[in-house]
């Protein structure tokens, strides 16, 4: 007696074929990118092989100058190389020197109270700026209800030193004086 | 697997392109399957199966049982199909190769319409049921054959298969009311000969 196994029933009922048909308009247009990518590679890998494993070294050749070849075929002479590639590095760390010493050399501090400088030039301008801030009510001993009023002063002063015909100007610390205004009560 | 696959498994293992490259058209249906299951994009998947062949390629002569090459490759589709998802954003939902260029505007809102319908019906099963939907109603693979490429056995593939047929079609039944059932095979005997 020979087994037949059980066939399974036909599962392509309308909606398996709206499945296989929609599947079908989806991926088929994908098919081939893989094969295609893979010849793509095998091809790649055959040139490489053929021109030697790895990427070719940049070689560098102790030349005279003036032999024909060129930089484009990065056959650099070791002079040429030694002079791009030193000229620069010692021109930028010249330049780093020169602005490191401008930014960490010690400044002369002048102030108006700097009698040579303020001796050697002349004032060009000085000017107070002064703003009153209300503060907090508060009563005097005798009972008298005050608003404080803070005004506060700047002063700034600006002058031409006579020796290097420069412009200065140095602002003072704010100073804070305190008013009372009498608050008049209801 | 059948022998003559095994024998290609093998020629391909010494790097032998040829013999990849009929491996490649042998498994590239499959591949789309997994890949489309994972990314709902068929570009997308066609870009992971092409990367996934690509890798295989190189990894190949690492496979020691040549017999689950199918598992195996089906398991670097996947994972460059999970890669590539982290690592390009979807650039389109709908099915534009069902929309021709000539198409009539009212047919092709229709089919888009049922392209995205039906993807979202897909997309309401589980991801290994996905793929084995995919591989049935794509590729036309046996549950054996899934049940080879899933690494599981074929009555789990099987019960997937049922379960996700009856899922679908509560879901697509009203697109297919209109469309009458494919008429069935009919089968004439006309006699035997000794």
């Amino acid at each position: 007696m020979t087994l037949i196994p059980q066939q399974p029933p036909d599962e392509f009922g309308p909606v398996e074929h709206l499945i296989s048909d929609q599947l079908v308009a989806t991926l088929e247009p994908q098919r081939g990118k893989a094969l295609a990518a893979f010849r793509q590679h095998v091809a790649a890998q055959k040139a490489g092989e053929s021109e030697g494993s790895g990427p070719a070294p940049i070689p560098i050749s102790r030349g005279a100058r003036g032999t024909g070849r060129s930089f484009g075929r990065r056959e650099i002479p070791r002079n040429a190389l030694w002079y791009w590639a030193g000229v620069p590095s010692l021109v930028a760390a010249g330049l780093a020197v020169v602005v490191t010493l401008q930014l960490t050399a010690p400044q002369k501090r002048v102030t108006p109270t700097d009698g040579s400088a303020m001796a050697s030039g002349k004032v060009t301008r000085m000017e107070e700026i002064s703003r009153d801030v209300p503060g907090e009510v508060t009563v005097l001993a005798d009972g008298t209800p005050v608003r404080e009023i803070h005004r506060q002063t700047t002063r700034q002063t600006q002058w031409e030193d006579a020796r290097d015909h420069a412009t200065y100007s140095v602002t003072e610390q704010p100073v804070d004086t305190v008013n009372y205004v009498q608050v008049q009560p209801f | 697997m059948t022998q003559d696959v095994l024998e290609l498994v093998r020629r391909a293992r010494q790097q032998d392109a040829d013999a990849f490259a009929a491996l490649i058209g042998q498994y590239e249906r499959s591949a789309l399957a997994v890949a489309y299951a994972q990314l709902h994009d068929a570009h997308r998947a066609g870009d992971a199966v092409q990367e996934a062949f690509l890798k295989a390629w190189q990894e190949l002569p690492r496979l020691e049982d040549v017999a689950r090459f199918g598992g195996w490759l089906m398991q670097i589709v996947r994972n460059a199909a999970i890669d590539l998802r982290r690592r390009v954003k979807p650039t389109s939902t709908v099915f534009p190769e069902l929309v021709g260029k000539g198409a009539d505007p009212a047919s092709a809102t229709e089919a888009n319409d049922t392209a995205s319908r039906v993807q979202a019906a897909l997309a309401t099963l589980d991801e290994t049921t996905r793929t084995a939907v995919a591989m049935r109603y794509y590729d036309g693979l046996s549950a054996k054959e899934i049940a080879e490429h899933l690494e599981m056995s074929p009555a789990a593939v099987d019960m997937r298969l049922s379960r996700a047929r009856g899922q679908l079609k509560g879901i697509l039944a009203p697109l297919v009311e209109d469309v009458p059932a494919p008429l069935p095979l009919r089968r004439k005997a006309l006699g035997e000969t000794r």
